[in-house]
């Protein structure tokens, strides 16, 4: 038995390697309707997968393929052109093939998929024959063509094999293991004088170099499979949006691992449809604007310095700067001011913030709940960037680098306290030895935080020992390095006591435990065989960033006075951690003190029963990544403190700590740190308070709170002032 | 669990746990310090290619801290499917206790430590805790750097 599962699962594996080449093939054939060859190939791969079914007694799938065979049949003989109604119903054929092999993928079945509407449609299109019929001119030239092509394209298939990914990866393992061996060997045999051991030792060190790379270029595969959906993809949206586009590809032969390719496939993906849906323009408009009506959207793969370069290309209407800017000013996610100081290629990165996405640019084609920022997450967490050129009227080009294998990564080594950590060199933008006098960099303190002043920008500076606590026992003076990176959209400085080498190192996997802290990405093994741990640079900055208490004075472009009436009253919660949290108060609700008993969970999400009513739970702690501490007794008895935000029938309950004030809160001496939840922050009465960014947290709770019709936003009129005057007072 | 225990000690005391689950006893690895890691936690060690996690179980256990001047040895173990390495003092010999009962922990354990043990095996002239692996590993989420969190969950 197990000899059959075997074989219905390489059955599928194929099939489904044959349905992407099909999809492609169906769509190049609308372009090149007389060739031969490519009806062939669809031919014969949906005739490997009709006889493969009747050998396995799949009768639905045999019968649907059939059909499809007797349609292509017809095609590749030549008494019948293709057309768009054609193409639609073998498409529609290949979605259901795949359907059932998915079904037949989990459960081992057909299941009940119906075939007979296809098979219908089929037939439909079949016994429209005589509308078809083409003259027999035409058969002799394609023949003609066909010869003269020469013959068709020789397979892979006869040269290569089969191999399960886990083999792979265990390959690459042990390579990495291998290495690591002969790096040590290396050292013992650096001081020996025995010429015959210096040889061998120099010949492992060949042998294994050349393994790594062979291992690694097995785990390669062309891009070109990743994109081998995208004219389907590309066809069947533009169809949606009513828009003409042409695809183009180039370099699909160039090789990404294999775990990288399938880490980008998403972002990819999702920079096509955007760039059919809001990139290219209606065939009117680009015909008034002088364009020819069909737009023509490239994807294109290369090596750039050691890295994939992947561009999606559009000739659409391209990025409105200006636009893009009143959306980030207006969703507060920068200040004018902050603005003016930026250049126009920053202005466009702003695209990539979480929380940029406009509700109107969202259309159910492209707004599928994958914004652009998560494409710049999911590029960033493989070691990745994204950026973006537009020009108005004239198109715009996404560029994805992308690195060509996870496994192993080019790494700085540094030196805290005592142990030896690694940066990614992807993160790392210049380091700088602040004693030194380098190019303008100076470490200055503004209150206590230490800033980084690099030429007329300032960065926010950490110390890596800080950021570990592994304490100041260290020599008296300044920080010997300082590490300018990046990460997100942000810069800052790290500190460290030394900078030793750039390696390339191989990245072990930790454990969830470790690197739960976001400090850790992973660990790898040095040349000593020691391990050493990959540092988080995007965790480091996210965790230690918010809340760093920097004045709004220290941002030399943000003197500049706020909106008018730039005060407005805030109330001062508590969270965890002795952090304070600035809610706008008009935003505010109610405030509530509920017991804890009425915490449930619906989905594995935390609701209350508030007013007949259930409502999310929001815990503001964990949402500004603050660690869940245990609740003592006595808060436990107190109960649960929650500030409602209400508008129109949704309501939103998010939990604090304490409430401690309200204030004056002026705008102008918000500082610009930003983060997920967190707009900047300020000083209130002394202490460094956190500016909750509503919007998001209410997000958070309730997904739908600002959809439907347009309410009023909360009037301070509906606050229950007196109570919120009592739980302030408690 | 089978009969056969691999025993060691902490601090006076001898300690068991299931043979099968015994990789091997390693001393005078390199430990690398994994800064802000959970209390317990005693860094990572490179077992022939492989990052492991290395527990301290004094520590979980609430036990003092090793004497400095002494080395600890370690006991690889799998737990939940995940590799990692225990120090310990010493490293003692397998002991099977077929046919012996296992009685429960005696009230008189102090708490973090009678969490973590199954029972005790009464041996010629000493005590055998069988040790709960899981628990003393902190493996199944059951890890906390809050020892009283972590009774108030096994009440």
């Amino acid at each position: 038995m197990g000899s059959m599962d075997e074989i219905v699962h390489e059955f599928v594996v194929e099939s489904y390697e044959n349905l992407d080449q099909l999809d492609q093939d169906l769509v190049a054939l609308e372009g090149k309707p007389g060739s031969r060859e490519l009806l062939s190939r669809i031919f014969r791969t949906i005739h490997t997968i009709k006889g493969t079914c009747g050998f396995l007694a799949f009768g639905r799938l045999e019968s649907l393929a059939h059909a499809g065979e007797s349609l292509l049949s017809e095609l590749r003989d030549g008494r019948r052109v293709i057309n768009q109604p054609t193409t639609d119903v073998l498409l529609r054929m290949v979605d259901t093939v795949r359907e059932i092999l998915a079904s037949i993928e989990t459960c081992g079945a057909e299941g009940d998929i119906g075939v007979e509407a296809v098979i219908e449609q089929i037939r439909a299109v079949l016994d429209d024959a005589a509308t078809q019929s083409v003259p027999e001119v035409d058969i002799a030239l394609t023949a003609l063509g066909t010869m003269a092509d020469g013959s068709e394209p020789t397979t892979a298939s006869d040269s290569a094999i089969r191999v399960d990914v886990d083999v792979l990866d265990d390959l690459m393992r042990q390579v990495g293991e291998l290495v690591l061996v002969r790096n040590q060997i290396t050292r013992l045999v650096g001081g020996q004088f025995d010429g015959d051991l210096v040889r061998a030792s120099a010949r492992l060190s060949l042998v294994a170099a050349e393994l790594q790379e062979g291992v690694m270029r097995a785990r390669m595969q062309p891009i070109g499979h990743l994109w081998a959906r995208m004219p389907r993809v590309v066809r069947d949206l533009a169809a949606v949006c009513g828009h003409r586009v042409r695809l183009e590809v180039v370099g699909g032969e160039t090789e990404l691992d294999r775990a990288l390719l399938e880490a980008v496939k998403d972002p990819l993906v999702h920079l096509v449809r955007n760039a059919v849906d809001h990139g290219i323009e209606d065939a009117e408009t680009r015909v008034a604007a002088g364009k020819p009506a069909e737009g023509v959207l490239t994807i294109r793969a290369y090596h750039a310095g050691g890295r994939v370069v992947i561009e999606v290309e559009d000739d659409g209407k391209g990025i409105d700067a200006d636009r893009v800017v009143a959306v980030a000013v207006a969703r507060g996610l920068r200040t004018p001011s902050q603005i003016a100081a930026m250049s126009a290629a920053d202005v466009l990165q702003l695209l990539f913030l979480p929380g940029f996405s406009t509700a109107e640019a969202l259309t159910n084609v492209s707004g599928r709940g994958v914004g652009l920022d998560v494409v710049h997450t999911k590029t960033e967490a493989i070691g990745g960037t994204v950026e973006v050129e537009s020009r108005i009227g004239h198109g715009t080009l996404w560029r994805l680098r992308i690195p060509l294998t996870l496994a192993i990564i080019s790494a700085i080594i540094v030196e805290s306290a005592g142990e030896l950590y690694c940066i990614p060199a992807v993160h790392v933008l210049k380091f700088i030895a602040p004693d030194g006098q380098s190019a303008g960099a100076t470490v200055e303190h503004v209150g206590v935080a230490p800033v980084l002043r690099l030429r007329d920008t300032l960065l926010p500076l950490l110390g890596l020992r800080d950021v570990l606590e592994s304490g100041h026992v260290r020599s008296p003076g300044v920080p010997s390095v300082i590490a300018v990176l990046q990460a997100d959209t942000r810069c800052f400085g790290l500190i460290v006591d030394r900078v030793l080498d750039t390696e390339e190192i191989v990245v072990k996997p930790l454990t969830a435990r470790l690197t739960g802290a976001g400090v850790y990405a992973g660990a790898t093994l040095l040349g000593d065989g020691r391990v050493s741990l990959i540092l988080d640079v995007p965790g480091i900055a996210h965790r230690s960033l918010i809340g760093q208490p920097m004045e709004a004075d220290l941002e030399p472009t943000a003197v500049s006075p706020g909106p008018v009436g730039a005060a407005n009253q805030v109330l001062v919660v508590g969270i965890a951690g002795g952090r304070r949290v600035a809610i706008p108060l008009p935003a505010v609700t109610r405030l509530e003190r509920l017991s804890r008993d009425v915490v449930e969970h619906v989905g594995g999400r935390e609701v209350v029963q508030y007013r007949g009513g259930i409502v999310p739970l929001v815990r503001l702690g964990g949402l500004l990544g603050q660690r869940v501490a245990c609740v003592g007794e006595d808060l436990e008895q107190q109960g649960l403190l929650v500030v409602m935000f209400t508008r129109g029938s949704h309501t939103v309950a998010v939990e604090v700590q304490e409430a401690l004030d309200i204030a004056d809160d002026d705008v102008a001496r918000h500082s610009q740190i930003n983060d997920r939840g967190v707009l900047g922050s300020t000083v209130l009465g002394g202490r460094v308070t956190e500016l909750l960014d509503v919007r998001h947290t209410v997000l958070t709770g309730d997904r739908q709170f600002f959809d439907g019709a347009d309410v009023a936003p909360p009037d301070t009129t509906d606050v229950d002032r007196a109570v919120l005057g009592a739980v302030v007072g408690l | 669990m089978s009969s056969q225990l691999a025993t060691f000690t902490l601090a006076g005391a001898l300690y068991g746990i299931d043979m099968l689950r015994v990789q091997e006893a390693l001393r005078g690895q390199a430990r690398t310090t994994v800064p802000l890691a959970e209390p317990g936690i005693a860094g990572l060690i490179n077992l022939r290619g492989q990052v492991i996690l290395t527990i301290d179980l004094r520590s979980r256990l609430g036990l003092e801290p090793l004497a400095a001047d002494l080395e600890p040895m370690m006991v690889v173990v799998q737990v939940d499917g995940e590799v990692m390495s225990l120090l310990v003092d010493d490293v003692g010999e397998v002991v099977n206790v077929k046919g012996r009962r296992l009685e429960p922990p005696p009230d008189t354990l102090p708490t973090p430590l009678r969490e973590m043990i199954l029972g005790v095996y009464q041996l010629e002239g000493s005590l055998l805790l069988a040790l709960d692996i899981e628990r003393a590993t902190g493996a199944r989420g059951c890890f906390s750097s809050d020892t009283q969190n972590f009774t108030r969950s096994f009440p």
